[in-house]
């Protein structure tokens, strides 16, 4: 049979079809929209996130697996485990019904923390918590182990004093700057953070976003969308 | 038409929980009492109450917690005394069997006969003491729904037994309110549409209903009318589709053979799914290495999962255990599905509707709590009101049912309005106790609020728990609140503020009789 010439655009259709398909498991987990330009391939499934500077934006990471229907557990947040913390929570888009809260306590011992991650991480499909300040290396070796077979996702508020834990993504909180209040006037009504977001494996770029987190809703939104009205100085 | 005899323990539960009979005791499941003790009914109890309130309107309650395995061994040598008097015994739940009367009538001689002999027997096995708690009533009808309502008429009569002669089972039922389906949602929108006796529902075409409720509909005209809910299936299930496993050397302990069943019943259920069915009917066979029999026919009202499956096989064995007749291991277990219907699927609802995931959280929620202590795992109910730590309640795993919660979403629930909450963003920490803080402003003096809702100067500054002093970038407030002021105890008076600091951090700062504290922050 003669070859025949493929125009351009058949041939990118057919490379579309050939590609080695991305299993589901290798796929992250959705973010919400205006986070999706600082982690393009998802939450890692598997893999853990480290926010620095700011719960608003580690809780925001599990809005949109949780309206997929995923569950999320908050271990050991102390104080977000009371409720004005829940209605936050619940602003940034985590659904209440598929939501567990576990205290532990963080700062004793790292060896009960690491059981009640691994045992939460058997329960649902993201891990909020806040590690210890010293984490054991044989135990973070167990749970990197644990949280790959399970394929959950750990989202850590603040790291560990000696960086034991491995850190797929590291989205740090660079800039920070509330709206809507003043002198004596306004009330908080949103804010705007920068954050710069590094990695590993196919994320090693950095990348800055801004966004409103939370916004006046207490919701998550691209700055450009909103109109400030007043500004605080800085 | 399948006439059947259904023996009922009213109130299980409490006697399997071994309780005096004249203490007020209440068996609770998830924060709600299922049964109660008869002292427990004359206090005013009844099932499904809050366990709060059923402890407040008796406080010498005992309260125990549910527990099926227990509920289901101590139930086990009656199974086995009723055995002995007919060759099919179906265990419904624990304290409720079903025997088909077609044979043991005859034999026994007539409905009532047979009746009178199985209550005398169930009374017999269970002895004084029991009686006086289980209370053991045995009702004949020619539905199994039928029997169980004639069982629970039968209850207060000087003899514990009520035959519903042949023929009559529709009009027995006729009088019965809507509200014994055991369907609280279908029986609410029934009552809505103004039917409200069985006799009603029983008088629609029976097509009529099903195109209006779908097979949920069917059931219902099937039940009203004196009908088993599954029509007989002339269809055998096929023998292939038992299931055994052997064991070489016998298996000596519960959990080993438990766990044998889990994979057993995977299997089977996967036979079944593989022809579209699912069963609704059991026999389990268990071989004991001396060659001991025990079989027992299973009957679940939904169709069986394997962890419904796995729960039985445990508790036929638990039962078997104490009646000390098993010596060696078990050798054998087998799985027979008896009665088998076409598995419609169940019809996920949009909104509350539970996936493998929830399963699979629920399963492992309540291992974790195992793992860090009872009250230590908790899932938050949305609640309402004007301060923060009142809009969201959190309540103990333990005294939840999470997949009846899945089932009804909170996502519908509103929270209402609340004039005087802080607007939305909230806080996402929220301190407790509260840290204390301090203020000051620029001129000498401290900051206050008069009881006008005036301040005195400008804050500028803040320290937190006698920490460094911090700059105020941003401030708003005072906002006044003053809450319950009709009551002196719980009276509060209070100006709330909202700050920012130089780090960019936001922080909500009350006033309260002159103290500053920091209620919550934004982080």
């Amino acid at each position: 049979m003669a070859a025949v010439a493929l125009p351009s655009s058949e041939l990118d259709r057919l490379r579309e079809l050939i590609r080695p398909t991305a299993l589901a498991v290798t796929q992250g987990r959705a973010v919400i929209e205006p986070l999706q330009s600082l982690l393009p391939l998802g939450l890692p499934r598997g893999g853990t996130v480290v926010v620095e500077g700011s719960l608003a934006l580690a809780i925001a990471l599990a809005a949109a697996p949780s309206a997929a229907g995923a569950w999320v557990c908050l271990v050991g947040l102390g104080a977000v485990g009371a409720n004005a913390g829940l209605a936050a929570v619940r602003e940034l888009g985590v659904g209440l019904e598929r939501l567990a809260v576990v205290d532990v306590a963080v700062d004793e011992d790292s060896d009960g923390w690491v059981n009640a991650i691994a045992a939460s991480m058997d329960a649902v499909d993201v891990v909020i918590a806040r590690p210890p300040r010293l984490v054991m290396a044989r135990d973070a070796r167990r749970l990197a182990g644990r949280l790959r077979e399970r394929g959950a996702t750990l989202v850590l508020h603040g790291r560990d004093r000696a960086h034991t834990l491995t850190a797929d993504r590291v989205l740090r909180v660079q800039q920070s700057r509330w709206e809507g209040i003043g002198q004596g006037f306004g009330y908080l009504r949103s804010r705007c953070l920068t954050i710069e977001a590094t990695g590993r494996a196919g994320a090693a770029q950095p990348r800055r976003a801004s966004v409103m987190l939370p916004d006046p809703d207490g919701g998550v939104s691209a700055t450009a969308t909103v109109t400030n009205l007043f500004v605080a100085s800085p | 038409m399948t006439r059947t005899l259904v023996v009922e323990c009213i109130d299980w539960p409490v006697s399997a929980a071994r309780t005096d009979p004249s203490d007020p005791v209440a068996v609770v499941h998830a924060n709600r009492v299922i049964a109660v003790s008869r002292a427990g009914r004359m206090a005013g109890i009844t099932a499904g109450l809050r366990r709060r309130e059923a402890q407040a309107r008796c406080p010498e309650l005992r309260i125990v917690a549910h527990d099926p395995a227990r509920d289901a061994a101590q139930f086990d040598p009656v199974v086995s005394a009723l055995a002995a008097l007919a060759p099919r015994v179906e265990v419904l739940c624990a304290g409720r069997v079903a025997i088909p009367t077609h044979g043991p009538s005859r034999y026994w001689g007539g409905d009532q006969a047979l009746a009178e002999l199985v209550a005398q027997r169930v009374h017999d096995v269970l002895g004084e003491r029991t009686v006086a708690t289980a209370a053991p009533v045995v009702g004949i009808a020619d539905s199994r729904f039928g029997a169980q309502l004639a069982a629970q008429q039968a209850l207060g009569h000087p003899s514990p037994v009520l035959v519903v002669p042949t023929g009559s089972t529709k009009e027995f039922l006729g009088p019965f309110p809507v509200a014994v389906l055991g369907l609280p949602d279908m029986a609410d929108l029934f009552r809505r549409l103004g039917i409200t006796t069985l006799a009603q529902v029983a008088q629609f075409e029976r097509g009529d209903l099903l195109a209006r409720f779908g097979p949920l509909g069917d059931v219902v005209h099937r039940l009203a009318s004196g009908e088993d809910d599954h029509p007989l299936d002339p269809r055998e299930p096929a023998p292939q589709w038992s299931v055994d496993m052997a064991f070489e050397p016998p298996l000596d302990r519960v959990d080993q053979v438990a766990f044998a069943a889990k994979a057993l019943a995977d299997d089977l259920l996967q036979q079944l799914a593989n022809h579209g069915l699912a069963c609704v009917c059991l026999h389990i066979e268990l071989h004991g290495s001396q060659g001991e029999i025990i079989e027992r026919w299973w009957r679940h009202d939904r169709p069986f999962t394997a962890g419904a499956i796995t729960d039985r096989v445990r508790w036929q064995l638990e039962g078997w255990l104490r009646t000390a007749e098993l010596v060696g291991g078990i050798a054998l277990v087998r799985l027979r599905p008896d009665h088998v219907v076409v598995d419609r699927g169940r019809q996920l609802g949009l909104w509350g509707w539970s996936s493998e995931a929830d399963e699979r959280a629920i399963r492992g929620l309540s291992r974790l709590s195992a793992l860090v202590g009872s009250g230590r795992v908790r899932v938050p109910e949305l609640r309402g009101g004007r301060q923060l730590d009142e809009q969201v309640a959190l309540i103990a795993l333990e005294s939840v049912d999470l997949g009846e919660r899945l089932e009804h979403s909170l996502a519908v629930t509103q929270p209402g309005p609340w004039p005087g909450r802080l607007p939305t963003p909230s806080p996402t920490v929220l301190h407790d106790p509260v840290l204390s803080a301090d203020v000051r402003g620029d001129q000498p003096g401290i900051v206050q609020v008069s009881g006008r809702g005036l301040l005195s100067q400008p804050p500028t500054q803040l320290s937190i728990g006698g920490g460094p002093w911090q700059a105020i970038t941003a401030w708003a407030g005072p906002w006044c609140i003053e809450e319950r002021w009709w009551d002196p105890a719980r009276s509060r008076r209070l100006a709330r503020f909202q700050v920012v600091v130089q780090d960019g951090i936001a922080h909500v700062l009350t006033v309260e009789q002159g103290r500053w504290a920091i209620e919550a922050s934004y982080h």
